[in-house]
């Protein structure tokens, strides 16, 4: 299947990311043929404007709803303005711009594509591989799709996905929502290894233990209702 | 005996609001329905507990109290659940709702 470049759009979550949305959106800003929207997830620091000064479009919730929220608005975004395929991207330079095309060209044979962060496994801190293995592990238990990194904020979504994909969690169990919708949805899954960076702030942002826990709940929730 | 009057009481009033709600229309038929037979439960427990002896026993339990405890928490907890579950829905009603807003003004 060839997916068009030309009609990629390149959604970017972010939450008070003003430290470092700068950086990142100069990095896959030298991607060619990606248009880029940026979700403003009701920052309340300057987010939005340093995102304006770019060449992107930006979309702004008036509040903060969570990152489900922010992908689900970035999916909405694609089909309204007719995209055939999203790639989503973290804000908080945790990845790298290089795997961006890694990623996309896993759509050539399946129609979603996670970046699985292991080549450089060695700099994960160890709580974070511990809550990432039991996060898998939870994620194929509650919705019987196994992933070598369900967590992963750099993942490609193909015409099909794109079109057919309806997410309704709001928090970071969306990860985890969206390997379970592409199994219900018949949809294809490929994985391919990306870098991960760790800095002060990427570490920051992540998902905590606390997170895990409230992952885990909500998972419990979805599944019960 | 006061514990007994206050507890057919207090189920008393909790019905009469059950039955205003319902005339307000903020509560469904079926909902009433529920609400009436967890209330008379109560009541009848209240004025005669040995009359719950069979089905406690049936259940394993000796004490018809204990039955009534267990029953007590367990609906609590099932309630807790539903609760949290409209307010999910709540939230993800307000969710599409700043979408919209989001995506309109683009």
């Amino acid at each position: 299947m060839v997916v068009r470049q030309d009609n990629a759009l390149l959604v970017v979550p972010a939450y008070n990311e003003q430290a470092v949305i700068g950086e990142t959106l100069e990095g896959i800003g030298c991607l060619d043929g990606f248009d880029i929207v940026v979700i403003d997830d009701g920052s309340t620091d300057s987010t939005a404007s340093i995102a304006d000064s770019f060449n992107v479009f930006v979309v702004s919730h008036p509040i903060n709803l969570g990152l489900g929220a922010a992908l689900q608005t970035g999916l909405e975004y694609a089909r309204i303005r007719g995209y055939e395929s999203i790639v989503t991207f973290d804000a908080d330079g945790q990845h790298d711009a290089k795997d961006i095309m890694e990623v996309f060209g896993g759509l050539e044979h399946s129609d979603m594509v996670i970046g699985v962060r292991c080549l450089n496994r060695g700099n994960m801190p160890v709580l974070k591989r511990v809550g990432n293995a039991c996060l898998n592990l939870l994620t194929w238990v509650f919705f019987g799709v196994y992933s070598k990194d369900s967590q992963s904020g750099l993942r490609a979504f193909g015409p099909s996905a794109v079109k057919s994909m309806e997410l309704s969690t709001n928090r970071y169990e969306v990860s985890s929502e969206i390997l379970f919708e592409a199994k219900r949805r018949g949809l294809s899954i490929c994985e391919v290894p990306i870098k991960a960076i760790y800095t002060k702030h990427s570490m920051a942002c992540g998902t905590t233990v606390l997170d895990g826990f409230r992952i885990l709940w909500r998972m419990l929730v979805h599944r019960g209702k | 005996m006061i514990i007994g009057v206050l507890g057919v009481g207090f189920s008393v009033f909790a019905l009469s609001r059950v039955f205003l709600r319902f005339r307000e229309g903020k509560v469904s038929p079926a909902m009433l329905g529920v609400w009436v037979i967890i209330w008379v439960t109560v009541i009848a427990f209240i004025a005669s507990p040995e009359s719950f002896s069979p089905v406690s026993k049936g259940l394993g339990i000796q004490r018809p109290l204990d039955f009534m405890l267990i029953g007590a928490v367990v609906m609590s907890y099932y309630l807790l659940f539903r609760i949290y579950i409209k307010l999910e829905d709540i939230r993800s009603d307000m969710a599409k709702l700043s979408r919209h807003i989001a995506l309109k003004k683009d």
